[in-house]
């Protein structure tokens, strides 16, 4: 019976790669190590498959499906390519190869997740450091919008609140943990300083914290709902620290101000970095959307919202994202790679989808291959087939194959060399 | 009798456990047709844990399942992302791509009728 060391868990941008996975018949039979989510994925991973290549349904072979996804791509006038975060590197490069070809655009999940992180990034750079290095080191954590308890559920243990480091070989005991969210999560229970913010109020909060760390005095008695001595408590206890690290999610990057509230954050890092050590890390939620960030960057120059209609790279976030194209009606085609986008956009570009002629390529059966056109089911990777991945710290980590995938069913960089060559043809 | 909260989106660990089962898993839908409301405001609407409530936005309603926690606020009210909270959000993303999911104004009031099923939502998806 096989038993798989030091496996690399393809679910969110932890990129755990220390479990241990045993394999009977070509079927995972058990997972150490895992979190629940991790665990769910990979003993769960054959439910719910797609069995065989769909055309309207009914079922096709994989050279049917592929002939009609050339097809449906090549006589599009404004083909979107989506999804992307959670398969491997070589399929994202293929996708924007594929792109490129037919001036289409492409676009993947960051667009909907840290999209405003990265618009704020460009504008004034970041601080950042690896997880190994806030493990080892960081004295003072700060949860920022985020719950790993929900999302990243080992990231507390393995990286950062209860890790136990080289200079933190104390753990928890030897971290002040401080959580900030719009709502007593159960992140409350685990923080030494829970603090409560009003819903959209981030960006004022930020801005005192930045006041107060920069010498001046507030004389107001609450920001966003936080008194005052909470701010300046906390702005001195930033300040003092050996080495801070502020983790932040979907909390600061989906509420209003958007990249305007990273952008605070960002300048709140900056303004601490005169008087110690300070990072901001974004809680990067599938497994290899960094990748999807980085590779996209490699090939076009940009992370995401990319457009080929001129036959050259343009890059346009509120454009060229999958958001605003489908609900404008724009987009009279797409293809949609290892993403659930019926089930995760807004209704309006969710419909849009389900009226234009839609391919996808997935492993499983999800709302979108349960409406889309032509369905081909794919190798998962991390499971079925290799490639590589990027932590939510940007370390490319190698995923491993532990499983033979369906007979006749290949990895998406394989199913995207089909289509490309098809188009060509 | 209604109320108006401030409606706030996001993942949960059980979410993340039935996505991985499959969407078409009965645990993913049990665990994002729902909406988390405080005991109070509850109270105020007359429902309670495990009846039907219809919640409304500028941009849309949808029908959930009601459950009730302290961990939400009076007048905060927390959705899982999905099929049936995406009914909800303006897709208007203000140059940026991303839409607004969290802080977002909503109307919730008791509902006539169970939430929809999946199936339900995709047939009326296609139109």
């Amino acid at each position: 019976m096989p038993v798989y060391r030091s496996v690399v868990c393809p679910f969110c941008g932890c990129l755990c790669d220390d479990l241990e996975v045993t394999v009977e018949d070509n079927r995972i039979i058990k997972v150490r190590n895992g979190c629940a989510i991790s665990t769910s994925k990979l003993l769960h991973h054959h439910e719910n498959r797609v069995e065989r290549p769909l055309i309207d349904g009914k079922p096709a072979t994989l050279e049917e499906a592929v002939e009609e996804a050339a097809e449906i791509l090549g006589s599009a006038r404004r083909p979107l390519i989506y999804g992307l975060s959670s398969t491997e590197c070589g399929a994202i490069a293929k996708a924007i190869e594929l792109a490129e070809l037919i001036g289409g655009v492409v676009d993947n999940t960051a667009s909907v997740c840290h999209g405003p992180t990265i618009l704020a990034l460009q504008t004034l750079g970041e601080s950042k450091c690896t997880l190994g290095t806030v493990r080892n080191r960081a004295d003072l954590i700060i949860y920022w919008g985020c719950n790993p308890l929900e999302a990243h559920l080992r990231h507390l243990t393995r990286y950062s609140a209860m890790a136990r480091g080289l200079y933190t070989s104390g753990g928890r005991k030897d971290r002040y943990v401080v959580a900030v969210d719009v709502r007593e999560t159960r992140m409350k229970r685990v923080a030494d300083l829970f603090v409560k913010v009003k819903p959209g109020g981030d960006y004022e909060l930020l801005s005192a914290l930045r006041a107060v760390v920069r010498g001046y005095s507030l004389d107001i008695d609450e920001v966003s709902g936080v008194p005052r001595d909470v701010i300046i408590e906390l702005a001195e206890r930033m300040k003092k620290s050996r080495f801070g690290a502020i983790f932040f999610g979907l909390g600061l990057t989906q509420s209003e101000g958007r990249h305007m509230n990273i952008e605070a954050a960002i300048g709140l890092v900056a303004d601490l970095n005169h008087h110690t050590k300070f990072v901001l890390i974004p809680m990067r939620g599938h497994y290899n959307v960094a990748g999807a960030n980085t590779v996209t960057t490699w090939q076009t120059g940009y992370p995401y919202a990319v457009d080929f209609s001129r036959g050259y790279p343009r890059y346009n976030p509120g454009e060229y994202t999958a958001v605003d194209l489908l609900s404008r009606g724009e987009a009279d085609a797409a293809l949609i790679i290892a993403s659930d986008p019926m089930a995760h956009l807004p209704y309006k570009a969710a419909r849009r989808l389900a009226e234009i002629p839609t391919i996808v390529l997935d492993p499983k059966r999800s709302m979108t291959s349960i409406i889309s056109r032509v369905v081909i089911p794919t190798a998962a990777a991390g499971i079925e087939a290799e490639g590589t991945a990027y932590r939510m710290d940007g370390i490319p980590i190698r995923l491993k194959k532990l499983l033979e995938p369906p007979e006749g069913v290949l990895p998406d960089v394989e199913v995207l060399s089909l289509i490309i060559e098809e188009v060509m043809r | 009798m209604e109320i108006t909260v401030t409606l706030i989106t996001g993942r949960t660990a059980e979410q993340g456990v039935g996505k991985e089962i499959g969407k078409p898993s009965e645990r993913y839908q049990r665990n994002v047709n729902y909406i988390l409301l405080n005991p109070r405001d509850a109270e105020r609407i007359g429902v309670e844990e495990g009846e039907a409530v219809e919640v409304s936005t500028l941009h849309g309603s949808t029908r959930v399942w009601c459950k009730l926690s302290e961990d939400v606020e009076v007048g905060v009210a927390f959705i899982p992302l999905g099929p049936w909270a995406n009914r909800l959000f303006d897709p208007e993303t203000h140059g940026t791509g991303i839409p607004s999911v969290k802080g977002v104004e909503a109307e919730i009031r008791r509902a006539e009728g169970e939430p929809p099923t999946l199936e339900e939502l995709l047939r009326e998806l296609k139109g």
